[in-house]
């Protein structure tokens, strides 16, 4: 029996000097080529990016959907194996002496907080209310939409959806980084996590391209949520009573968000954020600064 | 900052609907809708509905319907097949040719598109989730790696899926649940169904308030969600930039900052303006196949990782960066 000790050094080539210094090339100009050229298509050509895009989501909704529901549930499975069987669960991520450097409070609040709160803020009240009206049951014709009988229905999917399966997704990524991360010392990011599959071989291309595929994913998963955020302030701002122009009129008698209340409100947002960022220069990464913040809300002993 | 006041704002939030909302109406929901859920796990986690091919389709309906217009047939098959409809809808929207059919061959028509409108509803809410979440992992993911050194795999599971799932429940069953008794009990009277979806809590909270604290209620919600909407980008620029610098945090030139502010704003803009938040949904589906299989390969990764590090334990095999060090300090 070959028993080795695991790889524990993966190393990422980034640039010592130029405007890519500290960062990965292949990736970060792979990343801002994709993302830009969807930008430039969006913009520039909206309804050849509109057919085009619909096409292929509608050929993965339809020739991937086995796919998406067994993967989730591939996750919850892994997760809650883990942490139920006794050689696993009580595993650290870390070594021996570490110990969590947050209170379990804090802890929770911050897991919790990790950009889930747009989606309370939506969908708690939007998607019960939807499924109430219609879902599988009432598809079938077993309850009736809208009706008392129909509200177990609403939550069974409402939980369903908002449950185990969309934390375990969080959760086996964190999982993975931090096991190969905490316990051999492999840089906290993506590609670290493929490497008892891979080897060193993620040190190049093979690398390169996992770290863009998790970068367009970031990327397109934040905008989702960004893109409910900004319609939801939106219908705020119209209730606070900021005016008739956030709206417009459509061809069939509705109303969507108007061109200026979306470039106003992402003004608003992303000016915000990128100055939040910005000044995280020299202070250390802003989700830190968020993170002593959280312990100093729960009273904690911070690190 | 901004998490301190969102802590004490959405607790704010949900504290309000615990108190003036429908208490019991979503204490019930939450804990019924709780069990129903577990119930429903092993059936519901595999479950997969496939849409029924029109041949299938022209197949299985009465000997009536079939002789129908081929035309008509296909109308009757689109509109049938329709997640979003109902059989009074399907009904009322028959072709003329049809209008002498007896009600039994009408419902015997709908009945053999059922899966076709399973598979769309399951496309558009569930297939839907499961990319989004999937898209959002790899952000949530550094974070909740990046909070957790130190914990046991069991604690991680524990706080990392049991606790906020659970406190996801609360908020869907205490506000979502009062927003269904205000239109059961016919107080709502439909203002918040009839709402779109980016509206309905305001328009909750407009039933349930006299307008001036619906009002100052709003411009709370709009706050909150603000500071949801910027810390949620910035993070995202920042482990945008540390993923492009092979995990490092230390890199934070501003051109990549700006860069990837920019981008995300333009993204976000460029699609809604260009197809609604449907083209960004179509975007993002796109966007998270890829990572679907980087995800899955992670999950085997991972379970092989601790199973060969038990192995390398029972036999005296270094496995972690701390045993490696003292193996070769004990052979020196």
């Amino acid at each position: 029996m070959s028993l080795k000790p695991p790889l524990m050094e993966l190393p990422i080539k980034v640039a010592n000097s130029g405007f890519y210094k500290g960062f990965t090339t292949d990736v970060t100009v792979t990343a801002k080529l994709l993302v830009g050229g969807l930008i430039i298509w969006a913009v520039g050509f909206p309804e050849s990016a509109g057919t085009v895009l619909s096409g292929i989501n509608n050929f993965i909704l339809a020739s991937f959907n086995i796919w998406y529901v067994y993967v989730m549930a591939f996750f919850v499975f892994v997760c809650l194996f883990l942490a139920v069987l006794p050689a696993s669960g009580r595993l650290r991520l870390g070594h021996p002496e570490d110990r969590p450097e947050f209170s379990n409070f804090s802890w929770f609040s911050m897991m919790f907080g990790a950009g889930i709160g747009i989606g309370m803020l939506t969908f708690a009240t939007a998607e019960p209310m939807y499924h109430f009206g219609s879902n599988p049951s009432t598809i079938m014709g077993l309850t009736e939409g809208s009706s008392a009988g129909n509200v177990r229905e609403a939550y069974i999917w409402s939980f369903t959806h908002w449950g185990l399966a969309a934390w375990a997704a969080y959760a086996i990524v964190g999982l993975s980084l931090a096991y190969f991360s905490y316990r051999r010392d492999l840089p906290l990011t993506i590609r670290s996590a493929l490497v008892p599959i891979f080897g060193s071989k993620l040190s190049g291309p093979l690398g390169h391209t996992v770290d863009v595929v998790a970068v367009v994913a970031t990327v397109l998963g934040v905008s989702q949520t960004l893109g409910f955020g900004v319609e939801q302030f939106v219908a705020g701002l119209s209730r606070i009573g900021f005016g008739d122009w956030l709206y417009t009129a459509t061809a069939d008698g509705g109303s969507k968000v108007s061109v200026a209340a979306i470039i106003v409100a992402l003004l608003i947002i992303m000016g915000a954020s990128t100055l939040s960022a910005l000044s995280g220069v020299g202070k250390g990464i802003k989700w830190l600064s968020n993170i002593n913040m959280g312990s100093a809300f729960s009273f904690s002993p911070s690190s | 900052m901004a998490v301190q006041y969102q802590h004490g704002l959405s607790f704010f939030i949900l504290a309000f609907f615990l108190i003036f909302g429908s208490t019991f109406f979503g204490l019930q929901a939450l804990f019924l809708g709780i069990w129903d859920y577990i119930i429903s796990i092993p059936g519901n986690i595999f479950t997969v509905w496939s849409t029924t091919p029109m041949e299938t389709f022209a197949a299985n309906i009465p000997a009536a319907v079939q002789s129908l217009p081929a035309e008509d047939l296909s109308t009757i098959y689109g509109s049938a097949t329709s997640p979003w409809g109902s059989l009074q809808a399907f009904t009322d929207g028959l072709p003329a040719s049809a209008g002498a059919l007896p009600p039994a061959d009408i419902a015997a028509t709908y009945a053999a598109a059922t899966d076709s409108r399973l598979s769309g509803w399951q496309g558009a809410w569930t297939i839907f989730y499961w990319a989004w979440w999937i898209a959002f992992a790899p952000f949530v993911g550094v974070f909740l790696a990046r909070i957790s050194k130190g914990r046991t795999v069991r604690e991680y599971v524990l706080g990392a899926i049991v606790i906020p799932a659970l406190m996801c429940f609360v908020w869907f069953a205490i506000v979502g649940g009062t927003a269904i008794d205000l239109e059961l009990n016919g107080d709502a009277n439909g203002a918040i169904t009839g709402a779109g979806q980016a509206d309905q809590l305001f328009a909750m909270l407009a039933v349930i308030l006299q307008p001036t604290l619906a009002w100052l209620m709003s411009i709370i919600v709009v706050i909150l969600l603000l500071t949801y909407l910027v810390t949620s980008a910035d993070s995202a620029v920042l482990i945008i930039n540390t993923i492009n610098a092979g995990g490092d945090e230390g890199p934070k030139a501003r051109p990549h900052i700006l860069f990837w502010g920019a981008a995300l704003a333009l993204v976000v803009g460029g699609l809604i303006i260009a197809g609604g938040l449907g083209a960004i949904q179509t975007a993002m589906v796109i966007g998270a196949l890829p990572f679907s299989l980087v995800m899955a390969l992670m999950g085997i990764s991972v379970l092989k990782a601790i199973w060969k590090d038990g192995k390398r334990e029972k036999a005296g095999v270094p496995a972690t960066s701390a045993q490696v060090a003292d193996a070769a300090a004990a052979a020196e």
